[in-house]
């Protein structure tokens, strides 16, 4: 059972009207928590606050970032994707295998290829009326499944590092290209929804999808859409994670699908849809990242680690959802 | 969080200037360490030692060993490990080199062969002094690379004679036995079932009744042994598994069809089988000595860092080596109970003493 929280639905919710400063104060809180946890991080150990340092950090976070930003697509239409990490699994071992093939081309046809993948499971989705946890949930393991039968279950090396080369390159000898190529995504993917009606109808798919439905709302296409856009965001993390590791592998990535899902929540994007943004997403990795890198490094054990991150996840996740923009906590 | 498109706009600018004015560059800033070696002040070092899971009695030990040895020159050592994910393995080495490199000394067990080049190439790039062991692939040579001072392996073929002949030995020099081998497609299992074929052949009385996969596991070992003790039934006099997990097994499926007079051996010296060996139902097993493992890596990097001992001076044969391993019986099992490292075997002039050769 869930209980409705009855906040006022604020009228200034409806009506853009000036934000006040409790409003502005927590649609900042992500970056706001992103600020604090490195500060904590520098106090316990001084020498991690470096340049050279962030800059891994921010390398680490790539792969993390464009699988959070896809997923939230889904997440803000009401919907979860569970497959993304498993999808970016097979297609690190499809990458390993195709670019003997394919050459430089190699990229495009896994993005490709992984986005036919994320629209079939938006099709399934949609058309068949099977929950989205379940559609994904059961994409997880076929995707699983075919990695390891196409890999021989174990990892295959990438010699000829040419394709992957760009990605490894620093912008201006700090940025690292592959969180460059992040953050282009990010904001490609916002601008596009914010030009066009995408936004409006994510948002209304979101809150509210029968409303949304009787507005005139392509609500069916909309999710499609953004099933599509998530699995070609596991096919570019693909990438990226080869592009470091060397290889692909059938498990390579499956260990993230529950920090893109903490990057997501503790972005403050609300996990029953609407009410959120890429740009919180992006946050939210950054804030997990720290704690996967960050926690082990500056020295702490690694018994308490599991903890420490648990009880970050959620004090963050604690400040940072905007709770009158999300009527029933689930 | 209201994000106008100015903003959006302005964030795409800003990279795209950054991207088209600035150029890109292989490395990131402030790297190119190189470090002169030798040049560390011992109170500089930074040792760490990075295994997969702390709740593996073996792996435990290990960097229980690394700490034996940081005591040993006063330092600490940072414990790190990774869940046996390949992917956060990468995150936290790359995390620690973006750190200060320059007297970093890693003794790191990667989690796959094919997770070996991006460690060493990272480790190279930075400057810091690495040793692995167990795993990398054949094709990468460790003397092409000037940090990656080591690589440390077993011979499998070694142990799997060491336990073949003990089993020989324990069921009087004649009569059947049977093996179980581990993953068929992995060079340990190859490697030490070879090393059963060589003990047989040197031990011609000695008849291999029947060989099948149990795949390392427990449970599936317990399967097969069952099925093997029913179509041999008294014959089988010992059994071969190629790890101390298909061991225990086994030994449950002996216990289970109530037989006593059945030898069994294994490799890895995990704590049941030492418990077993000194209960004397199971025979022997080889141990490569964790905490050593956890002592030897950090000593070799610490020795080059501190000048003691010079990259070049590193004779090509112990670049990548086979360690000695132990033959574990019931006569000497007590010392294997709580392995403890010996400050002799990490003195600068002493590093390679346990060497059996380089790997072929």
């Amino acid at each position: 059972m869930s209980a409705p929280v009855l906040t006022t639905p604020a009228p200034d919710a409806v009506v853009p009207g000036r934000p006040t400063v409790g409003q502005r104060l927590t649609s900042f809180m992500p970056v706001i928590a992103l600020v604090v946890l490195l500060a904590a991080l520098t106090v316990a150990d001084p020498g991690f606050l470096t340049l050279s340092s962030l800059t891994a950090a921010v390398r680490t976070s790539a792969p993390l970032v464009v699988l959070a930003a896809g997923a939230t697509l889904v997440v803000l239409c009401g919907g979860i994707d569970l497959s993304i990490a498993a999808l970016c699994s097979l297609a690190t071992v499809f990458f390993a295998l195709w670019l003997p093939d394919l050459g430089g081309l190699t990229t495009f046809a896994i993005i490709a290829a992984t986005g036919a993948i994320g629209a079939l499971q938006g099709v399934a989705h949609v058309l068949f009326r099977i929950p989205s946890f379940i559609v994904t949930l059961g994409g997880m393991s076929i995707f699983s499944a075919i990695a390891l039968v196409i890999s021989d279950a174990g990892p295959v090396r990438v010699v000829d590092r040419d394709a992957t080369n760009w990605l490894t390159l620093y912008v201006g000898g700090v940025v690292p290209m592959a969180f460059v190529v992040a953050l282009v995504l990010v904001a490609a993917v916002s601008l596009v929804l914010r030009l066009t009606p995408l936004e409006s109808w994510i948002r209304a798919t979101g809150y509210s999808e029968s409303a949304a439905r009787l507005a005139g709302a392509p609500v069916d296409r909309v999710k499609i859409a953004a099933f599509t856009v998530s699995g070609a965001c596991a096919g570019l993390a693909a990438v990226m994670l080869v592009s470091r590791n060397f290889s692909g592998s059938p498990t390579m990535a499956d260990n993230l699908l529950l920090p893109a899902v903490a990057a997501i929540v503790v972005g403050g994007t609300a996990i029953t849809g609407g009410h959120g943004s890429l740009w919180r997403s992006l946050a939210g990795a950054l804030v997990v990242t720290l704690l996967r890198v960050g926690l082990p490094i500056v020295g702490v054990p690694s018994a308490y680690e599991q903890i420490l991150y648990g009880a970050i996840i959620v004090a963050a996740v604690a400040l940072t959802l905007d709770r009158s923009k999300v009527l029933i906590i689930k | 969080m209201k994000f106008t498109s100015r903003h959006t706009a302005a964030v795409i600018g800003v990279t795209l200037a950054a991207a088209t004015l600035t150029g890109c560059t292989e490395e990131a800033g402030g790297g190119g360490t190189a470090a002169a070696a030798g040049a560390c002040d011992p109170a500089d070092v930074t040792l760490v030692g990075q295994v997969r899971n702390e709740s593996n009695p073996y792996e435990a030990a290990w960097l229980d060993g690394g700490d034996a040895f940081a005591e040993q020159v006063g330092l600490t050592q940072e414990r790190l490990t990774y869940d046996g994910d390949s992917t956060r393995q990468q995150e936290q080495i790359s995390q620690l080199l973006a750190g200060d490199t320059e007297c970093l000394v890693m003794n790191v067990l990667p989690n796959g062969d094919s997770d070996t080049p991006p460690i060493v190439e990272g480790a190279e790039e930075a400057g810091a002094y690495l040793v692995t062991q167990w795993n990398k692939p054949a094709d990468l040579n460790v003397t092409d690379y000037d940090s990656w001072l080591s690589h440390i392996t077993y011979d499998g073929v070694e142990s799997g004679k060491q336990i073949g002949d003990a089993l020989a030995e324990a069921v009087g020099g004649s009569g059947g036995i049977i093996a179980l081998q581990g993953i068929l497609d992995t060079g340990a299992a190859k490697d030490r079932f070879a090393g059963l074929e060589e003990s047989l052949a040197a031990n011609p009385d000695v008849e291999l009744l029947d060989d099948q996969t149990a795949n390392f596991s427990r449970a599936e070992a317990l399967e097969v042994t069952k099925t093997l003790l029913t179509k041999h039934g008294d014959d089988v006099k010992g059994i071969w598994a190629a790890n101390d997990d298909m061991a225990l097994g086994a030994l449950e499926a002996l216990q289970q069809a109530g037989r006593d007079d059945v030898a069994v051996v294994g490799i890895d010296a995990v704590p049941d089988a030492l418990t077993a060996i000194e209960d004397g139902t199971m025979t022997a097993t080889v141990s490569s000595d964790g905490p050593w493992q956890g002592g030897i890596g950090l000593a070799i990097g610490y020795c080059v860092a501190t000048g003691e001992l010079a990259v070049e001076d590193i004779a090509a044969e112990d670049r990548a080596w086979y360690a000695e391993q132990f033959l574990i019986e019931q006569d000497n099992v007590a010392d294997f109970v709580s392995p403890e490292t010996d400050e002799a075997d990490f003195a600068c002039d002493n590093l390679f003493s346990r060497s059996q050769g380089a790997m072929s």
